[in-house]
């Protein structure tokens, strides 16, 4: 077993508005360790994307204790969270967030622009290969608006893949596409995964759940099973992607 | 119903956005409140006519010699009147002191003395009795005269059988023929008339008295058309000037524009300004209500989507826009009446008479308030309907399919952005053109007048020259005063001067000798006459030389004590003391003799404030150059304004014909005199105000919107994790920009606008020049702070909320 990339102890967030508490997270207990490819599942509403935001330092708990890489995290600076962020995360959102008047080229170029360990013919490459891996190079000089809801979710994977993260949180990849791109996107992710990357997604699909090493189930802001996936299972789904590939 | 149900709606909408719609309707009070308020003072000062009957053809003659400004002469009227074809009206009058005495009391009163069609051109009419006709003219007649209404109550105490009573006026007697009716004001209230009965005809032009020339022009005829006429006879006319060189034209203006004259430049500036005020609120407005409706897109989109009429999203974005405009309007109309009440009671409280005149009355009129309600709609039904038009035109489809909801940022993005320019530009400009316009007349309002006015107090007295005839019964009579003056117990010093500094004066073309007379370009100067201890009690002090003694009298030779300013003008690099000089009169061919420097001694503040560094002084001993009128001063030992009823009394003791007439504490009638200036200091200080604050809001307004509608942009940009400081510097980048495009048009045209004044008026001090500076300082932390206050309002938030925002 790999060493904890992620340790999560007794997580609580609440949101407060209109003088209403939102439990949207109660004692989460979390660990993932390097190289995992873990699925969040469970109803709408019962927290994943928080806990997904949280994961990413895109927010902060309300309590507990998260560490990430086994520094603790909840008193890292605005500065050090957004450093994190850019080079060793990854994001999918749910919903595609994708700037709009920037072209699908720098969209994708814009997490690396901000990369000081790259070289601006290296940043290029990068998301060359990203755009590419996603069959998305020929729109390139597109802005989002120009594109089908599935086209901009593989924009968005790619900007998400092309600094080659250590994490990668996806919130729903595949919610607006077809099969066979959601296929594809998946097998992107199981790609990465093998170069070393940790990967969570949150998916409603159980299929998609299952080709992963592990489900996390949530029901109401906590989580209620945790179980790794027969290996049986992950080996049928890439075994399924590559038949119909 | 269904207008009910939109109103509703538009009015939850508004309350919605609260802060949006206080900011849009304070700008738009702010704006249409001072450009209906200064709108209305320029239009009836400037472009409506005086009240009298067919005021629009009444028309004001004046002299020009050489190109300057002389009074008119009966000798100019009477050639006129003769002559021209196009006046179907003329008159001419003049003022005297007029003293209406009896066994109980006795009261100073200006007495017009008229000729012609006076009281037709004035439509002065009598409540009881006739006016005047024929007969009064006649030299040798009965003398008669009309009593204003309000003489005639307060007193006569409205006696019944005022009309053909006799009364005494400068004691002569005189008989009652008419009382006007209540409320005549011309040239003042509390006047009364007599007839004019000085017939050019036997008088030698060089005895011309100067009069007011008063005519209307007959109906159909422009009043260019008279001008041209006019210009013909005054230059057909070689008897009008009688020395050689003199160019004698015409000045003819209408009547109430003859009246500001002076304010007129003034008041243009007033008026663009208050226009610019007007474009600054409607650009703010427009960037406003622009923003907001971009904002609001995709909700428009997804409703239009959802099947929405049209018709029914445009109704009701008009229904917020009426309402916007009318609160607003409403409240500008308000502010604005509050403002004209309030101008015309400091007016008011700042004359000698308490009053506020009847020709200068100004009051909102309808169509000022619906030119400045037309333009503010126009910009709403712009800038509120366009938007609202391309988002229901446009493919809402495409609005709804971006999913990063920073939608149609890329085009009326641009707009925003080139309005906030103009803003920033126009913003500096006023401010540039209203802090200098300010700083100015602060500064010569708080120079001074040269001396200290503290505890003096003066009046006048204009013994009848009937009584009194110049030499010695003047002298006699001006010297017992004195002494009856440094009586008054609590007096430190008493003294006779023709006019108290800052007080107006005759001035004359001064010809120093050996210099040889070109005829044109003299000196002209103040010329006041002063008792010999006049200068030293007023703390004029001596520079030079001496000052006027025993030694001047009607015998010697004739001396002049002039100021620095004067010596420096006909003596550069010289001193003045032992030169001679000479003065010139407007009708006279020869000019009168030569008259010896003997000091010099500080210039003061004669006449108006801005004409101090223009027009000199000198002063002549009174032996030597008698006046008619004087003004009796104390310095006193306390308050001078206690000193008021011994003043009075003393002069009534002496004769109670002659009754002392504006008498006044130094600073008071300061005060009095600075009344304009301060008023147009205040209004520019009020307009670089609300350009300030119209800068302010307008800018905080539209970089809240602007940031707001980038939230999600800026939260991607987080989660992506691009550090905060690239994100502040990229919004600051784009500010920056803005404010440097706004402030390289702006700047320099409040620099040229400024120096029309600046040349014009001339500065105390270069002070002025720190506007130039400070302007643009001011509105770079005006659009930083704009932009950091929002900026950081997001960046506290953590990325994930920034996300989620819509
Ligand atoms: N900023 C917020 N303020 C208040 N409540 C919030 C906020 N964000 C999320 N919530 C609440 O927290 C709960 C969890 O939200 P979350 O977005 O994590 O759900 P989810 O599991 O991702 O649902 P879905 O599958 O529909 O995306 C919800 O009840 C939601 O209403
Ligand atoms: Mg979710």
């Amino acid at each position: 077993m790999n060493k904890p990339l992620i340790s999560m102890e007794s997580i609580n967030k609440v949101f407060y508005s209109d003088d209403v508490e939102t439990h949207a997270l109660s004692n989460i207990n979390l660990t993932i360790h390097e190289g995992e490819y873990l699925a969040i599942t469970g109803p709408s509403g019962c927290g994943k994307s928080t806990l997904l935001s949280v994961l990413g330092l895109l927010d902060t708990a309300s309590s507990g204790n998260y560490q990430l890489a086994s520094q603790p995290s909840m008193n890292l600076s605005t500065k050090q969270r957004s450093h994190i962020r850019n080079k060793e995360i990854g994001f999918i959102f749910q919903s595609f967030n994708l700037i709009s008047d920037m072209s699908v080229w720098e969209n994708v170029l814009l997490p690396l622009s901000y990369r000081s360990d790259l070289k601006n013919n290296e940043k290029d490459a990068l998301a060359k290969e990203a755009l590419e891996q996603v069959g998305m190079s020929h729109r390139m000089n597109h802005y989002p608006a120009q594109l089908s809801g599935g086209q901009q979710q593989r924009v968005a994977v790619a900007r998400a893949i092309a600094g080659k993260p250590s994490l990668l949180l996806a919130d729903e990849p595949t919610g607006n596409l077809d099969t066979k791109n959601a296929k594809a996107v998946m097998e992107l992710l199981s790609k990465l995964h093998n170069t070393g990357c940790t990967i969570c997604i949150v998916t409603h699909d159980p299929n998609y759940a299952a080709a992963t090493q592990r489900s996390v189930h949530m029901i109401d802001g906590q989580i209620v099973a945790d179980e790794q996936n027969p290996r049986a299972a992950v080996n049928d789904f890439m075994a399924d992607i590559e038949a119909t590939a | 119903m269904n207008i009910l149900f939109d109103i509703r709606y538009a009015l939850r909408n508004l309350a919605k956005a609260g802060s949006f719609s206080a900011l849009t309707i304070a700008v738009m009070t702010i704006g249409l409140a001072s450009s209906i308020y200064v709108l209305t003072i320029v239009k009836s000062l400037l472009f409506e006519p005086i009240y009298f009957p067919e005021g629009e053809r009444v028309i004001n003659i004046q002299r020009r010699v050489n190109n300057e400004w002389r009074s008119t002469l009966l000798h100019d009227y009477q050639k006129i009147r003769e002559e021209s074809k196009t006046l179907e009206l003329t008159s001419a009058f003049d003022t005297e002191t007029a003293v209406l005495a009896d066994e109980f009391k006795s009261v100073r009163y200006s007495g017009v003395h008229v000729k012609g069609d006076y009281f037709a051109i004035t439509g002065i009419d009598v409540a009881l009795g006739r006016t005047l006709t024929k007969e009064d003219y006649i030299p040798g007649s009965l003398p008669v005269v009309i009593l204003s209404h309000e003489i005639w109550q307060n007193h006569f105490g409205g006696d019944k059988d005022i009309i053909g009573r006799s009364i005494k006026i400068n004691r002569k007697s005189t008989q009652v023929i008419g009382v006007t009716v209540a409320g005549v004001e011309h040239p003042a209230p509390n006047m009364l008339w007599q007839p004019l009965q000085q017939d050019a005809n036997n008088i030698p032009f060089k005895k011309s008295p100067s009069i007011h020339f008063y005519a209307r022009v007959k109906p159909g005829v422009a009043i260019d058309q008279a001008i041209k006429e006019i210009e013909s006879i005054f230059s057909n006319s070689p008897e009008l000037a009688p020395i050689p060189g003199q160019v004698i034209t015409p000045r003819i203006l209408p009547l109430k524009i003859s009246y500001i004259s002076g304010g007129i430049t003034t008041f243009y500036i007033m008026l663009s300004a208050a226009l610019f005020v007007l474009l600054l609120c409607c650009i703010n407005v427009a960037n406003l209500l622009l923003a907001r409706a971009n904002g609001r897109m995709k909700e428009t989109a997804i409703r239009l989507a959802l099947g929405a009429p049209r018709k029914k999203l445009i109704s009701q974005m008009m229904w917020e826009a009426f309402i916007i405009c009318s609160a607003g309007g409403l409240l500008a109309i308000l502010l604005a009446g509050w403002g004209l009440d309030t101008t015309m009671a400091f007016f008011a409280s700042n004359s000698n008479s308490g009053h506020f005149p009847k020709w200068a009355q100004m009051s909102l009129q309808a169509d000022n308030i619906l030119v400045a309600m037309l333009v503010i709609a126009s910009t709403i039904v712009l800038t509120g309907f366009i938007p609202a038009i391309r988002a229901s035109n446009c493919a809402f489809n495409e609005i709804l399919k971006d999913g990063s909801k920073t939608s149609l940022g890329k085009k009326s993005g641009w707009v925003s952005k080139a309005l906030v320019g103009l803003q920033i530009s126009l913003s500096c400009t006023l401010m540039i053109v209203s802090g200098v316009q300010f700083i100015i007349i602060h500064q010569a309002i708080n120079k001074g007048y040269g001396v200290s006015l503290e505890n003096f107090i003066s009046g006048r007295v204009n013994p009848h020259r009937d009584f009194y005839s110049k030499g010695e019964a003047q002298t006699a009579y001006f010297d017992r005063l004195l002494a009856e003056a440094q009586r008054i117990p609590g007096v430190e010093a008493a003294t006779l001067i023709s006019a108290v500094p800052m007080e107006w004066s005759t001035h004359r073309s001064i010809e120093p000798e050996g210099q040889g007379y070109d005829g044109n370009d003299l000196v002209r100067s103040n010329i006041v006459t002063a008792y010999p201890d006049a200068l030293q009690t007023l703390g004029i002090g001596l520079l030079e030389g001496r000052l006027f003694d025993e030694r001047d009298t009607s015998d010697s030779p004739e001396v002049v004590v002039v100021s620095d300013l004067l010596a420096r003008m006909l003596w550069p690099n010289e001193s003045a003391i032992g030169k001679r000089l000479r003065t010139y009169s407007d009708k006279k061919e020869k000019p009168k003799k030569w008259i010896t420097v003997i000091g010099v001694v500080p210039q003061v503040v004669q006449n108006e404030m801005f004409d101090a560094e223009k027009t000199p002084n000198m002063y002549r001993p009174f032996a030597q150059n008698p006046r008619d009128a004087m003004a009796v001063v104390l310095k006193t030992l306390g308050d001078p304004a206690l000193y008021k009823d011994d003043l009075e009394h003393a002069a009534l003791k002496i004769d109670p014909n002659t009754p002392l007439y504006r008498a006044n504490p130094f600073t008071v009638q300061a005060k009095q005199d600075r009344t304009f200036e301060e008023f147009v200091r205040t209004i520019f200080g009020l307009f670089a105000l609300s350009a300030l604050v119209m800068a302010a809001t307008g800018i905080y307004g539209m970089m809240t919107n602007h940031v707001k509608r980038r939230t999600q942009e800026i939260g991607i940009k987080r989660a992506l994790g691009i550090p905060d400081r690239a994100i502040t510097r990229l919004m600051m980048h784009q500010s920056t920009l803005q404010l440097a495009a706004g402030t390289v048009i702006g700047v320099p045209l409040g620099y040229v606008l400024s120096q029309l004044f600046v040349q014009d008026l001339g500065a105390v001090t270069d002070l002025y020049q720190m506007m130039y500076f400070l302007v643009p300082a001011i509105i770079a932390a005006v659009v930083f702070t704009a932009t950091m206050i929002p900026l950081l309002k997001v960046l506290q938030q953590s990325p994930a909320s920034a996300l989620r925002y819509e």
